[in-house]
């Protein structure tokens, strides 16, 4: 794992945080710190355990053990102040069928004693402008989703929580959401999101945070969690007959090796993708067998995620 | 049918025997509420009435030996039987009462109708002819006075048609008060629990918005559509049936108040833990259903057995029907509402309490 140095006056600092419902434990002795305007994805299956951490750090569930710090203060006490200087939006958000989209906004602003102002500005910046008088039920997937990232900004919030903004969203309004979650990033805020959508950390966050089952397997830059674990790229090839690659692995240009039980198809991650191919088709070429398809691609976070856990980002935990 | 239709129908099913909740309010709820009721009620064949007399009974005629042909029942009062097996009996209790009190028992639906003796052998009947069991005591006794010598003479009806005597009279406090205790239990108890379904309780509270505020919001805003939806039938019934409180109108208004902060109380509780608005619906039908049948909403609870009235009385809404009647109806000033408005803020502050306590924010 890529250790994170200590960070000075983080905006979130959570140390030790354990949470068990039943009988499974959602988070276990989970520690993390987040300095100020850091973009941080939390990237993990399904039941990882992300909305039960990022709803503890919203103050909305409590550990069972372990303490959480929002700006140097616990939410024991300090309730109203924090819930003024964070924004948040949870996993699935339906608002009030029949009441407008302006009224939403204007609801929510009034809970923290925002000026009509502000809404103007929101809903320009969320691109709701033509939808002000439409009912909150009759948006689309992606609107409703702008509208409750409007709602999480309406107080200018330092430090912003995301639980699966982009969820079931087609890919262009999931781009639409990013395009105003990067024009955050000019303002200094903080954000934390939940996805598992790799793309989606990529693009957006300066940190990844791997989960699987209530721990972190790993963080850092894209680049760190790439290279951490053998190079950039990787290449997969199919053989027509069984072949045993193990020998080649022992090569310096060959990180990693994967093969499955047939051992027909090969995976490697590689440091120099020409040099391993030639290696790869004269090692072939010595015996009988000969290859059905070879393919390099650049290696993505889910094979990471595949190397670590032996699943796919997209499964159930 | 293709395969895949049955397999909707079967997923459909499944749903349904699959959410245990769900299968309590359809299925095994109805079954106990018919099972409670009808053990309560079927235990004698015969329907029990009472009606009332004015004045000394008739020496003679045909009335008078119907009334001889009777026992005492456990009451003092007389009891005879009236019809035949075939069409069905009834059992008649003869209350023997002062004219006031007669039309004060009209009113309350304890009586349908009233006699009162014309000569030493005639009696006249009073009633108001729109009310269904005042018409069938009536027949029910003239089947039987006629049956013993031919058509009856010196018989008379007077019909009752003053203000607070009519069935109208009856109804329309009773629906004031029901109408309110549905716009109650709907407006609060089941928003509740949709807003906890779908997690907006939860996303509001993550703002610095108040908790007492918001339970406040939704009683204020039910408060108002209650007055209005009340003004609303109060005016139609002023207009079309003369009808108005003769009593006190502080009275309605404190009735109407205390009746809306027991109600807030009884949605509180009942959305403290509900999770999904489907057995929301079951638990709300649950508390509404029996008022509306017991509490003397559409028809006159006194026929049930003691047992059971003595219970009913003391339901929320038979003590808002019930009062608010009798300032109606019977003109009963400021100070006969204070008892009943003592039971319900008891009420309120019990549920409120509870219903503050258990209650599932997030």
């Amino acid at each position: 794992m890529i250790q994170q140095s200590i960070i000075e006056n983080p905006v979130i600092d959570a140390r030790h945080v354990r949470k068990t419902f039943k009988d499974i434990t959602a988070v276990k002795d989970l520690s993390i710190q987040i300095k100020k305007g850091e973009f941080v994805a939390l990237l993990g299956p399904n039941g990882a355990g992300k909305t039960t951490l990022v709803e503890m750090i919203e103050g909305i569930q409590k550990p069972d053990s372990g303490d959480i710090l929002l700006f140097g203060k616990t939410w024991r006490g300090n309730e109203q102040h924090l819930r003024q200087r964070i924004g948040l939006s949870l996993q699935e958000t339906h608002f009030i069928d029949k009441i407008s989209v302006w009224e939403t906004l204007d609801l929510f602003a009034s809970f923290f004693g925002i000026k009509k102002d502000r809404c103007e500005e929101i809903l320009s910046l969320i691109r709701l402008e033509e939808k002000r008088k439409s009912y909150t039920a009759n948006l689309s997937g992606g609107q409703r989703q702008r509208l409750a990232i409007g709602v999480a900004l309406l107080n200018h919030p330092e430090l912003l929580l995301l639980d699966e903004p982009t969820t079931g969203l087609d890919p262009s309004a999931r781009r639409d959401l990013w395009d105003i979650l990067m024009k955050l990033k000019e303002t200094g805020t903080t954000l934390i999101l939940t996805t598992h959508y790799m793309e989606e950390a990529e693009y957006l966050c300066d940190r990844i945070v791997m989960m699987n089952k209530g721990e972190i397997l790993t963080q850092g830059t894209l680049e760190e969690l790439l290279s951490a674990s053998g190079g950039g790229e990787q290449i997969e090839i199919q053989t027509h007959q069984p072949a045993d690659l193990t020998e080649l692995a022992g090569n310096p240009v060959f990180m990693t090796y994967h093969t499955l039980e047939n051992k027909l198809v090969h995976t490697f991650s590689v440091t120099d993708t020409p040099a391993a191919v030639q290696l790869l088709l004269s090692k072939i070429a010595e015996t009988e067998n000969s290859i059905r398809s070879l393919k390099c691609t650049r290696r993505t976070l889910d094979d990471l995620f595949i190397e670590m856990t032996g699943q796919h980002l997209s499964e159930e935990a | 049918m293709s395969a895949s239709f049955w397999k909707l129908v079967l997923v459909q099913f499944r749903e349904f025997y699959r959410e245990p909740a769900i299968l309590f309010w359809s299925v095994v709820f109805p079954v106990a509420i018919a099972a409670t009721l009808g053990a309560a009620f079927s235990e004698k064949a015969e329907i029990h009435q009472t009606i009332g007399f004015v004045g000394n009974l008739p020496a003679s005629g045909r009335f008078s030996e119907l009334v001889k042909s009777g026992t005492i029942d456990d009451h003092g009062q007389i009891e005879f039987k009236v019809g035949s097996a075939a069409s069905g009996q009834m059992i008649l209790h003869l209350k023997q009462i002062t004219e006031d009190s007669a039309i004060v028992f009209l009113k309350r639906g304890i009586i349908p109708l009233y006699l009162s003796r014309t000569s030493d052998s005639t009696v006249s009947f009073h009633f108001d002819k729109a009310n269904a069991s005042a018409q069938l005591a009536y027949f029910m006794v003239r089947s039987e006075t006629g049956q013993l010598n031919g058509e009856e003479k010196g018989s008379t009806i007077q019909p009752l048609t003053l203000p607070g005597t009519r069935y109208i009279d009856f109804l329309i406090p009773g629906l004031l008060v029901f109408g309110m205790m549905n716009s109650f239990l709907w407006g609060i108890g089941f928003s509740l629990i949709e807003f906890r379904m779908k997690k907006l309780l939860r996303r509001m509270l993550a703002t610095p918005m108040k908790r007492y505020e918001f339970i406040l919001s939704l009683m204020v805003a039910r408060l108002l559509l209650a007055f209005i939806e009340a003004g609303i039938l109060l005016t139609f019934a002023y207009f079309f049936f003369g009808i108005s409180p003769q009593g006190s109108w502080i009275g309605v208004i404190l009735l109407f108040l205390t009746g809306a902060f027991a109600f807030t109380g009884i949605s509180l509780l009942v959305a403290a833990r509900v999770e999904k608005t489907n057995i929301g619906i079951g638990f709300i039908n649950a508390i509404s259903m029996p008022m509306m049948v017991l509490s003397g909403i559409f028809f006159s609870y006194h026929n049930f057995p003691e047992t059971v009235v003595s219970i009913i009385q003391f339901l929320p809404l038979t003590l808002l029907a019930d009062a608010t009647r009798a300032i109606f109806i019977e003109g009963a000033g400021f100070g006969e509402t204070l008892l009943p408005v003592g039971i319900l803020i008891t009420i309120g502050l019990i549920t409120f309490s509870a219903g503050l306590k258990l209650f599932k924010w997030h």
